[in-house]
């Protein structure tokens, strides 16, 4: 409904300026950086999260953007997933390309560019879960999706009150690496949020093993014998692969929660059995990856057929469409506001922070977006999409669900 | 619990022999031809896409992959040997390091390109199903996977000690120009070390990732295992056996009791002070060969 | 070599470092156009100027220990990092300015330094390339698992700009200012140790140290003092770095970044302090190059998938410094000095 006023709304504008304006209308170009990583750790799902990105922009610039008489550039940037190099990378472009927002890719970026931008005055999206440490108030950098603790909380709490008989708490254990600050983190949250909520959830062990662990046999099974309801490993599909084959070994059947980098399809193809995580969990606070036929989904397969996108229907190209489809709806809002002149990194800020676009307006891709100045990522419409695999698909367990509070740690 | 202790210990050794399986390859390559091989755990990672594209992606029988892999890697092995180090006879030290590290990026940038960074599974060489002797269970590759070490060690240790090439190669490692005015051919010598440790590293990814996934970032063992060849000391094959289980025990135990304590990863780093500890007081390792040095 | 018709006829001239007038003249024109580099260099140009200026820190504190004094260290990474933090903390929690954080950071990292050459006097070749691989995992150990309030575990650190009385260095042509007079005077101070008895000492060290330990050097002082120097200029370079990036996190100072130090060092050539800095410019700049062409060769070769390109970029690079390693061990400065040399004696070869 609000598409419809607001699409009245442009053509009217759009009339009301073709018919006062001089006799050539001028296309503005609006600027938009894009951060990959097509040599480094996520080299092997850019090519998907790239994908989604451009056909989004591809998709507003021919509908959107043309009765605006505005296009939306995108100019790529490898960073290699490198603070240094998206350091030096950054201040060239800012000079060249004047961007009004980056679309960002992890914690390298945000590391870099997290004091730099309220400088600079651009704004950046980030398409992963946020992480503790960036969980400060008057961000630049701001995430679709709340922090993995978050995520994992939601998908708890779920848990327990379906899967549970008597509710009690859920024993939840977490296998994560020390080999990045961010890994350590999502253990650091989990653990926070399992001692402010005791009746929700009681925290079993944290298994620190390496990115590709040897064997994890041994310690697997101490958080079987202590009873453990939940693994949860949002960190990397190596490690998904060998709490499976720990499991596997022992004959035991915990289910794991997993995220959406490394989700149940791409760890069931690593594991080498299409059907390897049946019964095992991917979270997150973005459409889910399901064959169902979701707001999402027919979204993605009008991309698909009208604007040549090319990437699959899995979790990395959702990320890419939901990073881009904030962009262009926030890009629009300024547009709306402030006249295609107006629009500047500051003014979209203010526009993401201030305006609470519905699930609609972001297509399904996301439950929403409510920010506000307190945390780099939507505090209030937070829920997140669980779905588990059955037959070597991944068919979705549960829509919708909120996301429990978790204060900060 | 006690059980449970030993269970820890026996994991905690074969987990030792593995890494003393990756140390041999260095050990390998340095007893006979002086070469420091920083670029082992690059290596070991090549070896790994090559049994993966043989059975994997070729769908050849897992014997016959594992046999065209070890060709391969010893051809790769008689490459570098020489298009890098043929040159590099009787140069220093830092040379030798610097270019195996210009190895090592040299081949991760190599292995990107050819088969991207996808995650990809492994194949499983061998069975899946645990060892179960009573209530501890052991993992059948780790298992058999220390029991080729042992048999590797004893057979490379023979070989540079008692057997006359061997002892031949290990001139080398002393010095190359003696051994070259010895008329010991220096060449060939390092030749074989790279093929030798090519196919180590090829056996190696059999025994680490038999039955999980395989990416470039495998190669971080490489680093994992060097304190256990610095602390056998760099000329020894046979005490990399006893160095990698004492590693191997100390960062199983930690990972077991110490590091739930703490919430952290002390076990990656014990074996680093351990290996500093015992260099300091022993700055050769326990068996390498003292140098006597003269002016 | 000094080219003919030059003669020293005093020992201070005999040691001087710039030995003719058009070598002044060189680096007189040469600082100047670091002066006012920023006024006509892009601000990308300036943005690289200070990651290499930084850098070129580090990597001239890796080549006094190990270019000058052969004691091999690959952990300068974590030796910067330790600065990183130690004026983090210094900053952040003691609020005290960036010119007592900066030095206090290279001090701690010096302290770091001197530590690991403790076992330098008992341990060589690569088994202390090894001890010094145990650094950088005993300092990610540290910070990560010592409580977040003493090194900020798992959060790092934010810091506010350096800032001198009211001025704020939070533009890039600022910072380069501050960097390019920090480089300068820790680079002459370089050249100054390297031409005293210390400097003679670490080259008789790297020789061959029994024979110095025979002829009165105090090869163990000597060591020790190596290892000092380098990681207190790895520490001011990280200080630096915190104030540039201004977010500190221990995976900005990983093992991979010292291997990429010594890259540099080797490139530049091994023993010379100009052979540092030049390393460290050209790899940045080769690395900068590829980022830079990069969409550009993907937008005008679009059969090649960008993620083919960018991989084929880092291999290149991998190429280079092999190349380099196999054809011209010595670096580039031993090139350099060849040609000099030649150009000198012309017509005569030696």
């Amino acid at each position: 409904m609000q598409r419809n006023t607001f699409l009245k709304l442009t053509t009217a504008l759009a009339t009301g300026l073709l018919l006062n304006a001089p006799a050539h209308a001028q296309t503005t170009t609006i600027n938009v950086a894009a951060i990959a990583d097509f040599a480094g750790p996520y080299a092997s799902v850019m090519p998907q999260m790239q994908g989604g990105r451009l056909a989004v922009i591809e998709w507003w610039n021919k509908e959107v953007g043309s009765k605006l008489n505005v296009q939306i550039a995108v100019k790529t940037f490898d960073t290699r997933y490198d603070v240094a190099q998206t350091a030096s990378l950054w201040p060239g472009i800012k000079a060249e390309l004047k961007p009004v927002l980056l679309l960002g890719l992890g914690g390298p970026d945000a590391a870099a560019l997290q004091q730099r931008l309220p400088d600079d005055k651009v704004p950046m999206l980030m398409g992963t879960a946020a992480y503790g440490f960036g969980w400060k108030p008057n961000q630049w950098v701001l995430n679709l999706r709340p922090t993995y603790p978050h995520e994992a909380a939601g998908f708890l709490e779920w848990f327990r009150t379906t899967k549970l008989q008597d509710k009690r708490p859920v024993k939840v254990a977490i296998i994560t690496s020390e080999a990045t600050p961010a890994y350590a983190d999502m253990a650091k949250g989990l653990q926070s949020y399992t001692k402010a909520n005791p009746d929700k959830a009681t925290f079993v062990e944290a298994i620190w093993t390496e990115v590709q662990p040897t064997d994890l046999t041994l310690p697997v099974r101490r958080l079987v014998n202590a009873g453990t309801d939940v693994i949860v490993i949002q960190t990397n599909t190596a490690q998904a692969v060998a709490a499976k084959r720990a499991l596997q070994a022992l004959g035991k059947n915990v289910p794991i929660m997993l995220s959406l980098h490394n989700g149940v399809v791409g760890s069931s193809k690593a594991l080498g059995d299409p059907n390897g995580f049946a019964d095992d969990f991917e979270v997150g606070a973005i459409a889910d990856a399901t064959e169902d036929d979701s707001a999402a989904r027919k979204f993605y397969r009008m991309l698909q057929e009208k604007h040549g996108l090319k990437s699959g229907w899995n979790a990395m190209t959702i990320m890419g469409l939901g990073q881009s489809i904030l962009a262009v709806r926030a890009i629009e809002a300024t547009l709306k506001a402030k006249g295609a002149g107006k629009v500047t990194g500051e003014a979209v800020r203010e526009t993401l922070l201030a305006s609470q676009f519905t699930s609609n307006d972001l297509m399904g891709v996301l439950p929403g977006m409510d920010f506000s100045n307190d945390a780099p990522f939507p505090t209030g419409t937070s829920k997140v999409n669980i779905a588990t695999m059955k037959d070597g698909k991944v068919v979705r367990a549960a829509g919708d669900v909120t996301v429990p509070m978790v204060n900060k740690w | 619990m006690i059980i449970e202790f030993i269970n820890y210990t026996i994991n905690g050794a074969l987990l030792g022999l593995l890494y003393s399986l990756v140390a041999m390859g260095f050990v390998v390559i340095y007893r006979a031809s002086k070469v420091f091989n920083m670029a082992i755990g690059e290596m070991i990672v090549l070896g790994a896409f090559l049994l993966w594209w043989a059975i994997q992606s070729r769908g050849m029988h897992p014997a016959l992959g594992i046999a065209v892999a070890l060709g391969i890697s010893v051809l790769i092995g008689l490459a570098i040997e020489r298009l890098l180090f043929r040159r590099l006879i009787g140069e220093s030290v830092f040379s030798m390091i610097m270019v195996t590290i210009g190895l090592l990026i040299l081949m991760r940038g190599l292995v990107l390109v050819i088969w991207g960074p996808q995650e990809r599974q492994f194949p499983a060489i061998f069975p899946l199903a645990p060892i179960i002797l009573g209530e501890m269970i052991i993992p059948r590759s780790l298992a058999i996977g220390g029991l080729i070490a042992v048999l590797a060690a004893v057979a490379l240790h023979w070989f540079f000690n008692r057997s006359r090439t061997g002892l031949a190669m290990s001139a080398v490692a002393e010095d190359h120009q003696i051994a070259l005015a010895m008329g010991i051919s220096v060449r060939r010598s390092i030749a074989f070390a790279w093929a030798l440790g090519g196919v180590l590293s090829v056996i190696t990814s059999m025994v680490y990732l038999s039955g999980k996934s395989l990416t470039v970032l495998s190669s971080e063992i490489g680093f994992a295992a060097l304190p256990v060849a610095l602390l056998a000391g760099l000329e020894s094959i046979g005490g990399l056996l006893l160095a990698g289980i004492i590693v191997g025990v100390v960062q199983g135990l930690t990972a077991a009791y110490i590091d739930p304590l703490i919430g952290g990863n002390a076990a990656a780093v014990v074996p680093y002070i351990f290996m500093l500890v015992v260099l300091v007081v022993r700055p050769t390792g326990m068996f390498g060969w003292k140098r006597i040095e003269r002016v | 070599m000094d080219p003919s018709g030059i003669f020293s006829t005093s020992y201070a001239r005999d040691r001087a470092l710039i030995r003719t007038r058009a070598q002044w003249v060189a680096l007189a024109l040469f600082i100047g156009i670091l002066l006012i580099y920023p006024w006509f260099a892009s601000a990308r140009l300036v943005a690289i100027a200070n990651l290499m200026l930084v850098t070129s820190i580090v990597v001239v504190g890796l080549q006094i220990t190990t270019g000058y004094a052969g004691q091999i260290n690959l952990g300068q990474a974590a030796f910067m990092g330790v600065g990183a933090y130690a004026a983090s903390v210094i900053e952040v929690k003691a609020g005290l300015p960036f010119w007592v954080a900066v030095p206090v950071g290279g001090l701690v990292a010096a302290l770091a330094g001197w530590l690991f050459g403790l076992t330098a006097a008992r341990i060589k070749g690569f088994y202390l390339a090894l001890t010094t691989i145990a650094a950088q995992f005993i300092f990610h150990f540290m910070v990560l698992n010592l409580p977040s309030d003493w090194l900020g575990g798992v959060n790092g650190f934010s810091l506010q700009p350096a800032q001198l009385g009211a001025f704020v260095f939070n533009t890039d042509r600022s910072l380069y200012y501050l960097f390019l007079v920090v480089t300068l005077v820790m680079v002459f101070g370089a050249f100054g140790i390297l031409r005293s008895r210390h400097g003679r000492a670490f080259v008789a060290v790297r020789d061959d140290d029994v024979a110095a330990g025979m002829m009165g050097v105090d090869v163990a002082g000597a060591k020790s003092r190596a290892f000092v120097l380098g990681a207190f200029y790895a520490g001011i370079g990280g200080a630096l770095w915190a104030y540039q990036v201004r977010y500190v996190s221990v995976d900005q100072f990983t093992l991979f970044n010292s291997i990429w130090f010594i890259a540099m060092m080797i490139v530049g050539g091994l023993g010379s302090l100009v052979g540092a800095l030049i390393g460290t410019v050209l790899i940045r700049g080769v690395q900068e190059t590829i980022t830079s062409l990069g969409p550009d060769l993907v937008e005008r070769i679009p059969s090649l998938s960008s993620d083919l390109i960018f991989a084929s970029m880092n291999v290149f690079l991998g190429l280079i410094i092999t190349l380099f390693l196999l054809l011209e061990p010595k670096g580039l400065m031993h090139r350099w000095n060849i040609l000099k040399a030649n150009y000198r004696l012309w017509p005569f070869h030696h």
